[in-house]
This record gives C-alpha cells, structure tokens and sequence, in this order.
C-alpha cells in the first residue's frame, strides 16, 4: 500500500488517495456490501460497527451505526447521488451523534484499475455546508492555521 | 466533535473579510472598538455589528471599561473547528488504512 499526499488537514475539502493490491470489483465491493463494511468501516480495533444497512441505488442510502463499547454510538447515513459499479461512487454523507448532526459532507470515491491486480482509490471529502461559504472559507482557514500555531 | 451549528456559526463568521481583519487585529491584543474600527473604511456603528456575529460566534468577547468597550479574541472556538478540520481527515485516514487491512486478510479476486 502506498499514500499519496493529502490535502492540509485545515483544508474544506479533503482529498486522500491509496494503492491497493485488490481489483476495483474487490474494492467497490468493500464499499457497497454492507457485510464487507462491517468489517472495516468502524477503522480500528477500538471501535465496532454495531450494525451497517445498505440500499445502493440513487436516492437510497446507506447507515452506519459505529462506536466505542460502553459509549453512545455515532450514526453515519449516506444519500448516494451517483453509482457507477467498480468505478465510481458519490454520497451525501451525515455523521450523527447524540441525535445531533456533527457534518456533513459531498463524498466521492473513485476507484482507478491500475492492471495488475491493483486499484488507485481517491476519496474526496467536501464539507456542504461550507460550500455555501466557499469563497470565504479559504483565507478564513489560513487565518485559522496562523492564529492556531502562534 | 463540534456541533455542527457552531461550527457553522464559526465559519460563516470567518467567511467575511472585515470580520477577518478584526479577529487579525485581536490575535495581537485587545483593543478597544474606537482602535479597531479606525483602519476600516465603515462607520463605528457598523463594526459594532460585524462583531456582535463574532461574540456570537464565540470567537470575541467584550466588556465595558468606562466609555469605551474593550474587544478580545476567544481561541476556544477557533480550536474546536480547527480539530473538527482534523478530525475529518483523520477518519478518512483511518479508514483507508482499515480497508487496507481488510483487503489484505480477505484476500483473493472479487
């Protein structure tokens, strides 16, 4: 496995990339399968996922209800928007906590076939509420991030 | 995590340039709102608005010292949303790095 770059963490919209030995089929699978996203979408030992739902079709969605043992869980949903199989993958992402929204986000997953047996995975995370203050948010972050480290 | 509205609060707030000038201005030390209006090209009375959405924000405070109002910079909030930022891209992380793992114990072709 190997990482690309990724966007500054104090970025709106974040974009991360990965290499995997699996084919796109394998990994699109991982994403849209809700017994395959039980196994790794809680993304650490320390969490569980306590129960994963999945309608994938445009306008359907997908439901995650993850957490620490003994904690209120979070509850993710996810509007897909877009699906095109081994290929591509866009949801309206929610995390919810306590009842209450924490963010919201455009998410997209686009899968490359490398040959080989390999896949370039590119997840795009956009905050849509911040969308809605696009042209501010980027000096506002850097002023963040300057005040921040002062 | 921040709670999506006051985060929302936050940035919206940031998302205008005067209002960005006077959380600059703050970082440096308080000041009076007679000092922070001086440089921007506005009546004090419209100042005064640009930072009651930054007190309510909770990104300045404010008090009364005799006739003039003393302005500060509160960074509580401006930590929580920069940790909201990280936060994000740390699950995102964490969660390709799952899938990684995932991948190589189940192995095989789809």
């Amino acid at each position: 496995m190997t990482t690309a770059p990724k966007a500054p963490a104090t970025d709106v919209t974040l974009v991360l990339e990965r290499v995997y030995a699996a084919s796109p089929a394998r990994v699109f699978r991982a994403w849209t399968d809700a017994a395959e996203l039980r196994r790794w979408y809680a993304a650490d030992a320390a969490h569980q996922v306590h129960s994963v739902d999945v309608d994938l079709r445009i306008g359907g969605s997908y439901r995650a209800v993850f957490g620490m043992s003994g904690e209120e869980p979070y509850e993710e949903v996810g509007v897909y928007r877009e699906i095109v199989p081994e290929r591509r993958l866009v949801f309206e992402m929610t995390l919810a906590h306590h009842g209450e929204v924490l963010s919201r986000s455009l998410c997209t997953l686009e899968i490359d076939d490398l040959g080989d047996g390999r896949a370039r995975v590119r997840l795009t995370d956009h905050g849509i509420d911040a969308a809605a203050h696009a042209q501010g948010w980027i000096p506002a972050l850097e002023l963040l991030a300057g005040h921040l480290s002062a | 995590m921040l709670k999506q509205e006051r985060l929302d609060a936050v940035f919206r707030a940031l998302a205008d340039p005067t209002r960005r000038a006077i959380v600059d201005r703050l970082s440096r030390g308080e000041t009076t709102l007679g000092d922070l209006a001086t440089p921007l090209p506005m009546s004090v009375p419209a100042v005064h608005q640009h930072l009651a959405i930054l007190e309510s924000a909770g990104l300045v405070s404010s008090s009364r010292s005799g006739r003039a109002r003393v302005c500060r910079l509160r960074t509580r909030e401006l930590r929580s949303a920069e940790r909201w930022l990280a936060g994000r891209c740390e699950l995102w992380e964490r969660r390709l790095d799952a899938l990684a793992r995932h991948l190589d114990e189940e192995g095989g072709e789809s």
